[in-house]
């Protein structure tokens, strides 16, 4: 196998791996959070993150940890399953799509302990483009978009994702912990 | 030797770039035969297939660490006193490499479906998703790469995405319950 690649293939094999792990430390580090300096690490200084949250789009460090200081207001944590990656690399720029499912403790829910189930799991989408710096591959830009009619997976979301991908569907009224009656 | 990233094998020779392409692949495809092997409720073959002769793994579930391949088994054979059936979903592998060591850190979900809800039916829901870090040391062996040391961490406040955690698990002193997560929180 060795001698079957050339220096391009590997290059370009090399990118995709960077750019797969660099995808999967963002969710380590978005959920295992105590301040939001992680972003330094996964985007470039002047990024934008679309996530659909707040009604607006982020841009740049300072506003990037302003959207993750905000969420952390009423997300106590958070775990962020990325996979069906598709990436693809040109020379210096990369775009990368890849699933997401989150899953969500709130902290209005604290009350029912540390063994209650998420409250709810968004589902979607990560369309990124990525460019590659001094420091390695870093995303430039990061639009999140639902999977499903309004990205809700399971449970009942915090009203922030009403507004954010449209109106509570007939029905999904709830209590907290819908997410965890698996029976 | 220092421990390697895609981002950091660059700067060596082009054969030894490839060989990491390679012992990247093969660990990715280590953590997901794990799953494979688990969810096929196979003891032996998950302790042999999986680990190292001496391979420790500490689920947090029995308060206890496992070391070898007859510890493994026998832990996984209790697991099947109780477990019905398992679906294992690996995610987010971040992983090292420092010759024939690897270090990695990736995300699981188990889904369990207890022997005590059987009488539902086959075609029930999981009575517990369990979430959580597999945190892996693996070695490169004439068998290929393998799993020499596993713990758990958990993910969310307590471990649990879905359900309920099984009494069986009550009282141990691992990761998913109670005391375990106070403690975690530095209570």
């Amino acid at each position: 196998m060795d001698t079957e690649l050339n220096a391009g293939e590997i290059h370009r094999l090399l990118d995709i791996e960077e750019i797969r792990a660099l995808l999967a430390r963002y969710s380590h580090l978005c959920d295992a959070r105590t301040d939001t300096s992680f972003v330094r690490e996964i985007f470039t200084q002047d990024a934008t993150d679309d996530h659909g949250l707040f009604g607006k789009v982020f841009r740049g460090w300072a506003e990037l940890e302003d959207m993750y200081q905000r969420s952390s207001e009423f997300l106590e944590t958070a775990a962020h399953f990325v996979t069906n990656e598709q990436i693809e690399v040109s020379g210096d720029t990369s775009t990368a799509r890849s699933y997401v499912q989150c899953w969500t403790w709130l902290r209005e829910s604290s009350h029912l302990g540390k063994l209650r189930p998420a409250d709810y799991v968004l589902v979607g989408v990560y369309h990124d483009t990525l460019a590659r710096t001094p420091d390695g591959w870093r995303i430039s830009s990061r639009l999140l978009r639902p999977l499903g009619t309004g990205a809700l997976g399971l449970g009942t979301p915090h009203p922030v994702y009403f507004a954010a991908y449209g109106e509570a569907p007939v029905g999904t009224a709830g209590t907290a912990g819908t997410a965890g009656s698996a029976r | 030797m220092t421990t390697h990233t895609p981002g950091s094998v660059r700067g060596l020779a082009l054969a030894e770039q490839a060989r990491y392409l390679r012992d990247l692949a093969e660990i990715r495809a280590l953590l997901s035969r794990y799953a494979s092997l688990v969810d096929a409720r196979d003891p032996r073959a998950i302790a042999s297939g999986a680990f190292t002769a001496d391979g420790s793994d500490d689920h947090g579930l029995y308060g206890s660490v496992f070391r070898g391949r007859d510890a493994i088994e026998a832990m996984f054979r209790r697991s099947n006193e109780t477990t019905e059936a398992s679906a294992h979903f690996v995610a987010d592998p971040v992983i090292e490499i420092d010759g024939d060591v690897a270090y990695g850190r990736t995300y699981v979900t188990g889904w369990t479906w207890t022997r005590d809800s059987a009488v539902a039916g086959n075609v029930r829901p999981a009575d517990w998703v369990f979430i959580g870090i597999y945190v892996d040391r693996f070695e490169r062996t004439a068998d290929g790469w393998l799993i020499s040391q596993r713990t758990v961490e958990p993910l969310g406040p307590g471990a649990t995405a879905a359900g309920r955690r099984p009494e069986v698990y009550a009282g141990s002193a691992g990761i998913i319950d109670e005391k375990g997560a106070a403690a975690r929180d530095g209570h």
